[in-house]
Parts: C-alpha cells; sequence; structure tokens
C-alpha cells in the first residue's frame, strides 16, 4: 500500500474513533440533562398544581378541583398527562399497584413505568387519600436522543471527508511530489545520468535529502570522470608501450637486416670495386663475379625469410594429412640426418588431419627438423610424434580448450639455456655459427603457427634435449 | 670495468723499430668477407693473420704477447663487432684491460649509440657496413703508414 493512502487512512480512523467516541458521550450526557429536565419541570408543575387542587378541593369540594385538573390538563399537550389518583380508580390508570399504593400513602415519587415517566403529589383536600399524578410519555426524549445520533454521525461523516480530501490532497503536495522526485533521481543516478540537480523549493527533511543526493551526485560524477581520465591515461599508456614494444622489435629486426645484410653488401662492393680498379683480372674476375652472385644469392635469401616472418596471412581453412606431409619431410632430412649420424624415428597416427596448408606445415617441419638434427650430435634419434590433445589456442587464455593437433620433435641434443629459451623465437637471433642460420627459422615458425590458430612451445634443459611441441588446431576426418 | 687511458703499458713493439713488415690481426666470423679483407691487406705488403671468432682472436692475442719478441706483436687489428661466442668487442675490451693498446678497426653493421661511446672509451676505429675497400686501405693507411714496404 502506498504511503499517502496509508497515512490517510489512518488519521481519518484515528479521528473516527475519537470523534465517535465524543459523540457517544454527548449523545449521553444530552440525553441525561434531559432527563434531569423532565423530572424539574414535574416537580414543579406538579407541586405548584398539587397544593392549588388540594385548596380548591378544601373550600369548594372535590367536583371544582377535579374540573380545575381537567381545564389544566387541557392545556398541558399530548404528551403529558394529569390524573386524579384516588382509591377508587387507581387501577383503571394503569398504575402498578406498589406505586399507586406508595403515591395514595402521601409519598412524592417518581417512576419510570411503560415508556412513560410518572410523578406523583399528594393531595390534601378532604378525607380520602388521593394523588395528583403527572404522566409523560418518553417519545420526546427518544426522538431527541435519535436526532444527536443522526447529528453526530453526520458530523462524523462531514469531518471524515474533509480529513481524508486533506490528508490525500497534502499527502500528495508534501509527501508524494517529492518522495516521486527523489525515486526519479535516484533512478537517473542508477543509470549513470549525473546532470540537473534536484532542486526542492522547501525547508524539510526531503530538501536535506535532496541537497545530500546532489552532493552525492556530484561526487560520483567527479569520480566517474577520474575513472574516465585514469583508464585513458592507462589505455595510452598501453598504447605509449606497445609503440616502444613496436620501435623495440623494429629496432631489433633493424639490427638484425643491418647485420645480416652489411657483409653481404661489403663483399660485393668489395669485390666490384677490385674488378673496376683492375686490381683482379683474368680468371680472377671470374671467381670474383661468382662470389658476388652467391653474396647477391645469400641476400636473397634473407630477405625472402624475413617476408616469410613478416607474412600475416590468415589460415586458408585447408587440412593436411598430417603423416603425409610428416612423412614426406622426414625422407627429405633422410639424407642429411645419416651424414650426421642421427636417426629420425617417427610415430604418426594414420588419419589425423590439422587445418593447415601443406607448404606451411612443410616449412615448420624443415625448420624443426634441422635445428633438431644440428644439436643432436652423431649417434641419437629424433623423436618425431603427433597426437590428439586438449589445448587452449594462444590468444584467448580464457577459452575452453578444444581439439587440438600436438606435433612433437624432440632430440636428446645438449638442450638450449635458461637464459636463452626467451628468445628463441625472435628474428635474427641464432646460436648457430654464423652461415649455418640466419637466426629466421624458429621466428618463421612462430608466426606461420599462430597464423594458423596454433601454439608453439619448447620444454627444455641443458644437457637434456629439447621438445618443440607445435599445438594446430584440428581438422575434421574427411 | 673500464680501462684508464693513464694506465697505458707502452705498446710491446713497434713495426718501425724492427724494420719489418705490418702485422694484422683480421678477425671476422664471415669467410668470404674475411678473405676479401685479408686479401685487401695483403696486397698493400701487410702480413696477415685470419681468425674467425673472438675465441680464436683471444689466443692469436695472447700467443703474440706471451712470445714477447717484438716480431710476433700485431700493428694492427680489424675485427667484426657480433661474433658467435667472445664478441670482437668483449676481446678488446680484454686485450685494453690487461694494458695493450694496439690500433683496431672495428667493422660493425649496427653502429649505435653505444657502441660508438665503447668505441671511444676502447680507442677504436668505426668502420661501418657496408663499407668501401678504399674505406679500409685508408684507415689501415693511418695507422700503419709506409711500414707497408
Amino acid at each position: 500500500m502506498k504511503l499517502v493512502p496509508r497515512l490517510t487512512l489512518w488519521f481519518v480512523l484515528c479521528i473516527t474513533v475519537l470523534l465517535a467516541a465524543r459523540g457517544v458521550l454527548r449523545v449521553q450526557h444530552q440525553s441525561a440533562e434531559f432527563d434531569a429536565d423532565m423530572r424539574r419541570d414535574h416537580r414543579f408543575i406538579g407541586r405548584a398544581l398539587a397544593a392549588d387542587l388540594s385548596e380548591t378541593w378544601q373550600l369548594q369540594g372535590e367536583a371544582a378541583a377535579r374540573h380545575l385538573l381537567d381545564v389544566a390538563g387541557g392545556t398541558a399537550g399530548k404528551s403529558n398527562r394529569l390524573i386524579w389518583l384516588s382509591e377508587a380508580d387507581a387501577d383503571r390508570n394503569g398504575i402498578p399497584k406498589a406505586e399507586a399504593h406508595r403515591a395514595l400513602a402521601g409519598v412524592e415519587l417518581q417512576a419510570y413505568v411503560g415508556g412513560r415517566l410518572l410523578s406523583s403529589f399528594p393531595l390534601h383536600g378532604g378525607n380520602r387519600p388521593a394523588s395528583l399524578l403527572v404522566s409523560e410519555t418518553l417519545d420526546e426524549r427518544q426522538r431527541y436522543v435519535e436526532a444527536s445520533i443522526v447529528h453526530a454521525t453526520l458530523s462524523l461523516a462531514f469531518v471524515m471527508s474533509c480529513c481524508g480530501i486533506l490528508a490525500v490532497v497534502l499527502g500528495r503536495w508534501l509527501v508524494a511530489k517529492p518522495v516521486r522526485m527523489l525515486v526519479d533521481k535516484a533512478r537517473r543516478i542508477g543509470q549513470g545520468d549525473f546532470s540537473s540537480p534536484l532542486v526542492l523549493a522547501r525547508k524539510d527533511e526531503f530538501q536535506s535529502l535532496a541537497f545530500e543526493m546532489n552532493a552525492m551526485c556530484d561526487a560520483l560524477a567527479r569520480a566517474k570522470d577520474e575513472l574516465a581520465a585514469e583508464a585513458d591515461a592507462r589505455q595510452s599508456a598501453i598504447e605509449q608501450l606497445r609503440h616502444a614494444d613496436r620501435l623495440s622489435t623494429v629496432g631489433k629486426l633493424a639490427a638484425g637486416v643491418a647485420h645480416e645484410l652489411g657483409t653481404p653488401l661489403s663483399i660485393v662492393s668489395g669485390h666490384a670495386e677490385m674488378i673496376a680498379n683492375g686490381e683482379v683480372q683474368g680468371p680472377k674476375v671470374i671467381e670474383s663475379a661468382a662470389i658476388i652472385d652467391g653474396e647477391t644469392k645469400r641476400m636473397s635469401r634473407i630477405i625472402r625469410s624475413l617476408l616469410g616472418f613478416a607474412r600475416r596471412k590468415g589460415p586458408e581453412g585447408e587440412a593436411s594429412n598430417i603423416k603425409d606431409v610428416v612423412t614426406r619431410c622426414i625422407e627429405l632430412f633422410e639424407p642429411m640426418a645419416e651424414k650426421a649420424g642421427v636417426r629420425l624415428s617417427a610415430d604418426l597416427p594414420s588419419d589425423c588431419r590439422a587445418t593447415i596448408d601443406q607448404d606451411s606445415l612443410q616449412q615448420v617441419m624443415t625448420n624443426l627438423l634441422s635445428n633438431a638434427i644440428q644439436a643432436q650430435g652423431s649417434g641419437g634419434v629424433v623423436n618425431i610424434s603427433a597426437a590428439v590433445e586438449l589445448a587452449t589456442t594462444p590468444k584467448g587464455t580464457g577459452d575452453s580448450p578444444s581439439e587440438h593437433v600436438r606435433l612433437t620433435v624432440a632430440d636428446t641434443g645438449p638442450g638450449i639455456a635458461a637464459e636463452v629459451l626467451p628468445h628463441i623465437f625472435e628474428p635474427f637471433f641464432s646460436t648457430k655459427a654464423p652461415g649455418d642460420g640466419t637466426g629466421l627459422g624458429l621466428s618463421v615458425v612462430y608466426g606461420i603457427v599462430e597464423d594458423h590458430g596454433g601454439r608453439i612451445s619448447v620444454e627444455s634443459t641443458t644437457g637434456n634435449g629439447s621438445r618443440f611441441s607445435v599445438f594446430l588446431p584440428k581438422a575434421n576426418p574427411t | 670495468m673500464q680501462p684508464n687511458p693513464d694506465q697505458r703499458a707502452p705498446v710491446a713493439t713497434n713495426a718501425w723499430t724492427t724494420h719489418r713488415r705490418a702485422r694484422v690481426l683480421v678477425a671476422e666470423d664471415d669467410e668470404q668477407l674475411r678473405d676479401m679483407v685479408a686479401a685487401q691487406l695483403r696486397a698493400k705488403g701487410h702480413e696477415v693473420i685470419t681468425v674467425a671468432n673472438g675465441t680464436q682472436m683471444i689466443s692469436a692475442l695472447a700467443h703474440a704477447s706471451l712470445r714477447r719478441f717484438p716480431r710476433d706483436a700485431f700493428d694492427l687489428i680489424v675485427t667484426d663487432v657480433r661474433m658467435p661466442g667472445i664478441t670482437g668487442l668483449e676481446a678488446i675490451t680484454r686485450l685494453r684491460q690487461v694494458g695493450y693498446w694496439t690500433p683496431v678497426i672495428t667493422i660493425t653493421a649496427f653502429p649505435d649509440d653505444e657502441l660508438r661511446r665503447s668505441a671511444h672509451l676502447l680507442d677504436m676505429m668505426v668502420l661501418d657496413k657496408p663499407f668501401k675497400l678504399s674505406d679500409l686501405q685508408d684507415a689501415s693507411q693511418y695507422f700503419l703508414g709506409d711500414l707497408a714496404l
């Protein structure tokens, strides 16, 4: 139930109870007063008339007295009767015997009998006992009480409706309106609108509440602004960090490119200079030209690898049979492995497909296998295996694991030192002797695997060999 | 620890006093470049010893200084900065730390500020890759003068 109707109801109820109690008391009081008034009137009239009648009876006889009573009775009105009570007609007037007896005994009495007020006054005129009876109906008193009740009820109803209307109007104005405004304001705050402070043109608790609410609103708006500014600052800091990181990557790349290309360029320029100066002649010129050619090829190779690293093409959605591709790579590497005294051991499930195109997979395997063979040293075994596993994707760490093909190349060579391990996927990072590697192989592998929505990881401890694991999204067998 | 130039030991030997050809140590990991530099310096009439990395370089330097004979000392060192194992910069730092201030030409593909600072402290001449043969000749001429023959 809403506040204003409830308030009104209680208010009206209280007033009703009070007024009703007051009305009841008032009616009782009035009726008692009416009674007293009636008795007083009876006594007053009765005594005066009784004295008069007694005298007339004494001087002029009973008939004259009775006549006088009739005359007086004619003026008494409808509701009043004046009765000459004697022993002879005591039973006729419907008066109880006990009262009649007491009245004739000379006692002045008043009693309510059969809806009437009876008052008796002794008469002394003759030798027979007689009494004057004043009898009045109580109808008038009843009417008076009823009228009082009706009046009280009507005035109660009037006051109640006035109070109800007043309570509703005042409740709306004093309570419901500010409460509604406050509720609206609170709702706006809840929706994040801190504008337009609430103004209540009054001086009460609602105004203080509105004032406090506005203050809270201001504080919230300030906090929100600060938060936004902070978020902006953090965002820009992150952007700057990313930029710095990109710059450092670019710097590393530039250093790598400069180093890789600087040497062959120096050689090319040197030999060209020698030929131009005529420092080399005859067959030496051909030799120099061959060297220039070789160095040019070397530079092209470096640039191709670099492009391979920079390549960011999305996965083509092509699925490759792992066993076919890996077996072909192993066959390619058999001669090299034989020369190095390394045995290649493969454990591949026959029907296992990953979403990667064959060329990319071949490139990944080529790099991993040549690294493994070089690291293995004579007499060891390089293990190649594939299995389906649940793994998480590289980017969404919150993702639930999905089915991946895990391709593992493990050697038992010297392993990778812990300080080197974090850098092995960086471009131009190499521990091999110059000429053996460009430092791009693993970074290219990393790029390819990431491109295909996969992940590459390495476990290695010095002296225990290395295990490269490539996780690629599993393709459904066709 | 940086070498203190005031503690400079006298250059162990000087080709001028021994009336011989200048001895040059060439340290470069790339075979082609090494051969080319060596050939160029030999063509100028110098005696050239080549090494392929920092470790070999240090052993060659140690060997030369141990012998204590003026004729075995190097008159010039030409070295690459980035080499597998011990880098050229590290090898030169060690040489300077034991007090040898043999002239050094260092070849680098990526001459950043840090390298320039090190080169200044270690008293090295920096030659940027790719370099022209004439630059190398000028540099060696600067250090070796008429020692060629």
